[in-house]
C-alpha cells in the first residue's frame, strides 16, 4: 500500500484518495451537503496542521477519519441542546403493526414476523447487499441513523454517545432498538425477501 | 438437526407447553426490546431466564435476536470495508466544485513549522 509508506503527506492527494470517503462519512451522519463539505475541509486543515503527529501507525484514511469524527462529535456536543426525539414517533406505527397479533396482543403478527434469512453470511461479500444496507440506513430518521452509525459502525461507547448528544442511556437504548428494528425489517423486505412463510 | 428441532411443534404436549410459556413470559414486543438491550448491557438474571424460556416457545423471537446479531456483524464489517477499499466509491461522493475548493483551500495553508519536516 503506497498510502501507508509515503513519507510526504500530500493534502492534494488526500482529497483525491479519501475525499469521497470522508464526505460520505460526514454526509451519512449529518444529512447536509454543505455542512458535510465544511467538516471535511475542517478535518483536512486540522490534519495538515498536525501532520507531523501522524506516526504512520494506522492507515492514512483511518487517521483522517479519526480527526473528522472528533470534529463532528464536538459539533454534536455544542449543538446537542435540541434533543427532542419526535423521530421516534416515526416508528411507532411500524412497531404496532409488527406486533398486531389478533390472538395474542403484543406478539408477532404472522405476516410481519421475522422470516428465516438464508445465506446471510455470504451476503456480506456482495456489493448489492451493501447498496441495500446503505439505502436502509438512509431511510432512518436523521438522529436515529446517527446514533446507530456511531454505536455500531464507529464502535463508540454508549457513554460517549450519550455525552456528546446529551441524551440519557435510556433514550439511547430506545433509539438503538428502533433503529435495529427498522433496519432489520428493511433488509428483510429488500434483500432477504419473504420466502415460504 | 434443525428439522428435528422444528418437529417439536407436532407434539401436542409441546404445543401446550409453548402456550403456557407464551402466557407467562413477557410479550414479543418486550422480547424485541430486551434482545436489543442485551447488546448494550448485561441483562438481569430474571430477564435472561425470561428470554431463554420465551425462545423455547417462540421461533420468531429467536430469529429476531439472531438477526440483530447479524446486523451488528454487518455494521462492524461495513466499517472495515469502507476504510480498507481504496477504490470503493461511496454512494455519496464529493461534488467536483467542492473537491476543487478543498484543494484550493488546502494549498493556501502555510506549511507546518520547518523544524518538524525531515
Amino acid at each position: 500500500m503506497e498510502a501507508r509508506s509515503s513519507p510526504t503527506l500530500d493534502p492534494e492527494r488526500w482529497v483525491d484518495d479519501h475525499g469521497d470517503y470522508l464526505f460520505h462519512y460526514a454526509f451519512s451522519r449529518l444529512r447536509n451537503q454543505t455542512l458535510a463539505e465544511d467538516f471535511v475541509q475542517e478535518a483536512l486543515l486540522a490534519a495538515l496542521r498536525s501532520k507531523d503527529r501522524y506516526a504512520g501507525r494506522s492507515t492514512e484514511r483511518t487517521w483522517l477519519t479519526g480527526i473528522l469524527r472528533n470534529k463532528m462529535l464536538d459539533h454534536f456536543r455544542k449543538s446537542g441542546r435540541e434533543t427532542s426525539f419526535t423521530d421516534l414517533e416515526f416508528f411507532a406505527d411500524d412497531e404496532s403493526k409488527a406486533f398486531d397479533n389478533p390472538a395474542f396482543p403484543d406478539h408477532w403478527a404472522a405476516e410481519q414476523a421475522p422470516s428465516e434469512w438464508t445465506e446471510a453470511g455470504s451476503s456480506l461479500d456482495r456489493d448489492e447487499f451493501w447498496r441495500v444496507f446503505q439505502t436502509c440506513t438512509t431511510r432512518l430518521p436523521e438522529r436515529v441513523a446517527r446514533v446507530f452509525l456511531m454505536r455500531e459502525v464507529d464502535h463508540l461507547e454508549s457513554e460517549d454517545i450519550c455525552g456528546s448528544l446529551n441524551i440519557s442511556p435510556n433514550n439511547l437504548w430506545v433509539m438503538l432498538h428502533r433503529a435495529r428494528m427498522a433496519l432489520r425489517q428493511c433488509l428483510e423486505d429488500h434483500w432477504f425477501g419473504k420466502p415460504n412463510r | 438437526m434443525k428439522r428435528i428441532f422444528e418437529l417439536r411443534w407436532r407434539l401436542p404436549l409441546f404445543r401446550r407447553l409453548a402456550m403456557w410459556i407464551a402466557k407467562h413470559t413477557p410479550t414479543c414486543s418486550e422480547m424485541a426490546r430486551l434482545s436489543s438491550h442485551a447488546l448494550e448491557r448485561p441483562l438481569t438474571l430474571r430477564q435472561r431466564f425470561d428470554r431463554l424460556a420465551h425462545f423455547i416457545a417462540c421461533d420468531w423471537c429467536l430469529r429476531y435476536a439472531r438477526h440483530l446479531r447479524f446486523l451488528r456483524k454487518a455494521a462492524h464489517s461495513l466499517a472495515d470495508r469502507e476504510t480498507c477499499l481504496q477504490t470503493h466509491t461511496p454512494p455519496h461522493a464529493l461534488r467536483s466544485e467542492a473537491r476543487d475548493r478543498l484543494k484550493h483551500r488546502l494549498s493556501q495553508e502555510p506549511p507546518p513549522t520547518p523544524s518538524a519536516t525531515p
